[in-house]
């Protein structure tokens, strides 16, 4: 019993340091990445194609699952709202919630499950197939060739298809909102607008663009972390395998940790 | 042109090279042999600076490899072709752009020369015709000639061959090791040349050093794979079979 925990605290133990390894390689990379932006060229094909390959191929997942997010998250709070004859208000809540946490959170972690996992398993096979060491025999500069264009392209790409995902979540909730919880349709539109107008900056809510702001960031730690984990793997296709799990699960921890942090950075602190 | 002093060098607590020493003359071809996991290809690496010795100096055009900096490696490594196992191609890319690679990322050529270079780099391997195929259509063999046209694209004067007729039957492996004397006829170029197939060997090599242990045990021009030599026949393989099947 006891060697089992040892075992396990053991485990544990190396799966933290490679995690924070890992953290620390995708922190060296990302300040590679932005000294390459800023120096030099950027070739747009490359960026265009990583955010087909990334982002629009992930539309539709993106607008089912928001879809269903939104319709589930209006019938658990329009329930509850109905015990108070509160339940017109589900739009605001609905669309609220979407703008500033869901919509960029459920985003950040499919691309992190469908994209970032996708870029360590094709980097990692690069690694254990010899052709980054190839391309450094070359001198072939692998941050700007490999990474800098899956960054852009998903610092592009999350953004967008989290406005996609805020969207299609608030008209989930207006469906379950007119027919489950017969809240008109015009009132709906007319709360939720109001709701997001809000603070507004040059007329863009800030629940919206805060949203926005922190899906550019997790575009960017997805794609950097999935590089990273990925141009680090060796030990061919397990190898491969522990750089795919590591990128999905360092991505995750990241996009959790930061959007709390960025929620508190604009949203302040509740004061006593 | 390139010379190994000494070098040592070990992965974790497993010692890799334990003093390999030898030295390769600028225009001859250097065939490395030896069993698998001997050290052959980590040798190869020394001399581009994707490893560094523990110990030792790894001395190639006069640079010391092992202490070079960032831009030296640079410079010496755009004078240095190499060819991996399994051509080490980017599956996204076509054998056009596969070798233009190279020209487009490291050089700032005009795109009319990199389409000069290429053609010419293309059509010595034969395979102009097979240009807008992905690596994934291509046979073994063409994929380790793709390998070889991209080493050749920048007109180095070195060229690395890790295991170059591997996994290629005998016919591929006979056109391949035509092409290295070609390349080294045509170009004039250094070759060291990593394998465990003696007939490749015996074809393009003007020196064969046998590594054992992490160092040369013996060496000389292709005839000594005939010799009697103990170091010879145990990498042959001579008496390690109970009862002599052969």
């Amino acid at each position: 019993m006891l060697a089992a925990v040892g075992n396990s605290a053991r485990m544990l133990y190396g799966e933290i340091l490679v995690s924070v390894r890992g953290a620390g390689a995708s922190v060296g990379l990302l300040i590679d990445t932005a000294q390459r932006l800023v120096s030099g060229r950027v070739r747009i094909r490359p960026v265009l194609d990583q955010m087909f390959a990334g982002g629009v191929l992930t539309i539709p997942i993106v607008v089912l699952v928001s879809l269903f997010m939104g319709m589930v998250l209006a019938l658990q709070t329009g329930l509850e709202l109905l015990k108070f004859g509160q339940q017109d208000l589900v739009g605001v809540i609905v669309s609220v919630a979407m703008c500033r946490e869901i919509g960029p959170i459920i985003t950040g972690i499919i691309l992190s499950a469908a994209v970032g996992s996708a870029m360590a398993a094709e980097l990692g096979t690069m690694s254990v197939s010899d052709e980054l060491t190839a391309l450094d025999v070359m001198t072939v500069d692998k941050t700007r060739f490999l990474v800098l264009p899956r960054v852009l392209a998903l610092a592009v790409m999350c953004p967008i298809l989290t406005l996609f995902a805020d969207l299609v979540g608030i008209v989930g909730a207006g469906i379950v909102g007119v027919n489950r919880l017969n809240v008109g349709l015009q009132l709906f539109i007319t709360t939720t607008v109001e709701a997001l107008r809000g603070t507004a900056l040059f007329s863009l809510p800030k629940d919206l663009y805060v949203g926005l702001f922190k899906a550019i960031i997790f575009g960017i730690v997805i794609a950097v972390v999935g590089c990273a984990a990925g141009m680090r793997a060796t030990n061919g296709a397990q190898g491969v395998g522990d750089a795919t799990r590591r990128a999905v699960r360092i991505s995750i921890l990241l996009i959790v940790v930061l959007n709390y942090i960025l929620t508190g950075l604009f949203f302040g602190v509740v004061s006593r | 042109m390139i010379e190994f002093r000494d070098v040592h060098k070990s992965f974790g607590d497993r010692p890799v090279l334990q003093g390999l020493s030898f030295h390769v003359r600028k225009g001859e071809s250097y065939v490395i042999m030896g069993p698998s996991g001997s050290g052959k290809s980590t040798t190869l690496l020394h001399m581009v600076g994707v490893h560094r010795a523990d110990r030792g100096r790894v001395l190639v055009q006069g640079i010391d490899v092992a202490d070079a900096g960032i831009e030296e490696l640079t410079a010496l490594r755009q004078r240095i072709g190499m060819v991996f196992q399994g051509g080490a191609l980017l599956n996204w890319l076509n054998v056009y752009d596969n070798v233009a690679l190279p020209l487009r990322e490291t050089r700032s050529l005009p795109e009319a020369e990199v389409k000069e270079r290429v053609e010419e780099a293309i059509k010595l391997v034969w395979l102009w015709s097979d240009r807008e195929k992905l690596p994934s259509e291509l046979s073994g063999g063409m994929r380790k000639r793709v390998g070889l046209a991209r080493a050749i694209v920048t007109r180095p004067e070195i060229i690395l061959y890790d295991e170059p007729t591997a996994g290629l039957d005998p016919a591929m492996s006979l056109q391949i090791d035509h092409l290295i004397l070609d390349m080294k006829r045509r170009l004039g170029v250094t070759s060291v040349v990593v394998t465990h197939d003696i007939p490749c060997a015996t074809r393009v090599g003007d020196r064969i050093g046998i590594i054992s242990g992490g160092r040369i045990d013996v060496e000389g021009d292709p005839g000594i794979l005939d010799s009697r030599d103990p170091c010879v026949l145990r990498f042959l393989g001579h008496g390690s079979i109970p009862g002599d099947v052969r």
